[in-house]
């Protein structure tokens, strides 16, 4: 009888700690693949707004160029026409005259293009200079107060890594220029431990980390699916929160020191 | 590797069908001596279906030990021998047993467990000793007519199970494991369909 019945509760014990396993890691596969579901649209998201803000840029590139620099130029061709040495003198220095204002215009229109592009003084001089340059640019429009503090930087990171921090700075000037009506901005510069903060201040209507996520899971909010997948590349963190005063929102972007800085 | 242990062990199971029918008179010795030839073997399967090098050396040395343990055992105590030779087999491999799923939990492979043909030998040894320990730890009663005919029967049913498992092990170990994820999300899926 114990024989029996010893044999039957080990082998009852034997294969319920088998199936018990089976299923449970059954449970933890599933739960992985929602998992890497979540990522994957994610990733997916990210993409398309990335692809769509690429197509838009293109287009409004095009856009000046077609619309600003060809009349302009098509202008300039107009006085210059073969006819023109058969004018008298006065008339063909005032053609000239013209025709070079046209160009001189043209070759600012594309300079601020190729700015708008690559800002100059980030390439030659750096994120602190060109953050500085923009919140200069901002503040002496009168419209907004805005003033910016690097406490930390004195190794410069690499020029693409900065050029993606700057793009991050400059989306979210501009969502806060557009959608805050703030009265100042303050951005502020810092490392510790390893980690490199930078953090804005403004009066205005912000959001919080939970707005940040519900955004980002829907199919609006595509600047801030943009912030997202540039400071993916750079594996930095991004948390919107109010301030405990309750009169301020932040916006803290978190990187990696070792990633960003120039070897 | 395990494979090959597993097709060794076979081996010699059908060899020692010959060496018993040489030794008729010495059964309990040949049989004793099966029995720690086989838990040494099952040993080796743990090692080599295990990855974790902590637990390889852990199983080596707690083998290692109950070997040396059961030598202590059958000089000084002769008569409880077989009894407390088996308890500490089943108990080890029951043991083992229970790393080789915690470290199959932990593993990052993303394959259902059955897929796998470790899965099934590991299976093959747990089910033969937990099926078998009772009747192995009455069979100092084997003079009993009837007993005899039941260890016989369950001996032979968890011979059949156990050879079963490993078949299956066999079977498994000529297909490729899909990862499950990998197989979900594989990346090709975006080339394939342009926008």
């Amino acid at each position: 009888m114990v024989l029996f019945f010893g044999t039957i509760a080990m082998l009852a014990l034997t294969i319920g700690l088998i199936v018990f396993i089976i299923f449970h890691q059954r449970k933890v596969i599933r739960f992985q693949m929602q998992l890497q579901k979540m990522e994957y649209d994610q990733q997916k998201m990210l993409l398309n707004a990335s692809i769509k803000l690429q197509e838009e840029e293109r287009q409004r590139i095009a856009a000046d160029l077609h619309d600003d620099a060809g009349p302009l130029l098509a202008t300039a061709r107009l006085y210059l026409n073969e006819n023109l040495v058969n004018l008298d003198k006065t008339t063909q220095l005032q053609s000239i005259y013209n025709a070079k204002q046209i160009i001189d215009d043209t070759i600012q229109l594309i300079r601020n293009i190729s700015h708008s592009l690559m800002p100059p003084t980030l390439k030659n001089f750096g994120l602190e200079s060109a953050v500085n340059d923009l919140f200069q640019k901002i503040s002496s429009s009168g419209s907004m107060n805005a003033s910016s503090r690097f406490h930390d930087y004195r190794e410069r990171m690499q020029p693409e890594n900065e050029l993606i921090i700057f793009r991050v700075i400059q989306e979210l000037i501009n969502n806060i220029l557009k959608h805050s009506n703030a009265s100042f901005i303050h951005l502020t510069q810092n490392t510790n431990n390893n980690k490199f903060f930078i953090r804005l201040h403004h009066d205005g209507r912000g959001l919080t980390q939970a707005d940040f996520e519900k955004l980002n899971k829907s199919s609006v909010g595509l600047g801030l699916k943009n912030i997202q997948s540039r400071l993916r590349i750079l594996q930095g963190k991004i948390f919107f929160e109010k301030d405990i005063s309750q009169t301020y929102f932040k916006v803290t972007i978190e990187l990696l020191k070792e990633s960003s800085v120039s070897q | 590797m395990e494979l090959r242990v597993v097709f060794f062990y076979i081996l010699s199971f059908f060899l020692s069908f010959f060496v018993i029918n040489i030794f008729k008179n010495h059964l309990a010795a040949i049989s004793t001596i099966f029995n720690l030839f086989q838990f040494c073997i099952f040993s080796i399967l743990f090692i080599t279906c295990i990855p974790n090098r902590k637990s390889k050396i852990f199983i080596t040395a707690l083998s290692t030990l109950n070997l040396l343990f059961l030598l202590i055992i059958h000089f000084q105590l002769k008569s409880k021998f077989e009894f407390v030779s088996i308890l500490t087999d089943s108990l080890l491999i029951f043991i083992y047993t229970l790393m080789f799923f915690y470290n199959e939990m932990n593993s990052s492979n993303n394959y259902i467990i059955y897929t796998s043909h470790k899965f099934w030998i590991v299976l093959a040894c747990v089910i033969f000793y937990a099926g078998t320990l009772f009747v192995f730890l009455y069979t100092s009663d084997m003079k009993d007519k009837m007993y005899s005919a039941l260890w016989n029967v369950v001996n032979l049913i968890f011979e059949i199970v156990k050879n079963t498992c490993f078949s299956i092990a066999f079977l498994l170990a000529r297909k490729p494991k899909q990862n499950i994820l990998a197989a979900e999300y594989d990346d090709t899926n975006m080339t394939e369909k342009p926008f």
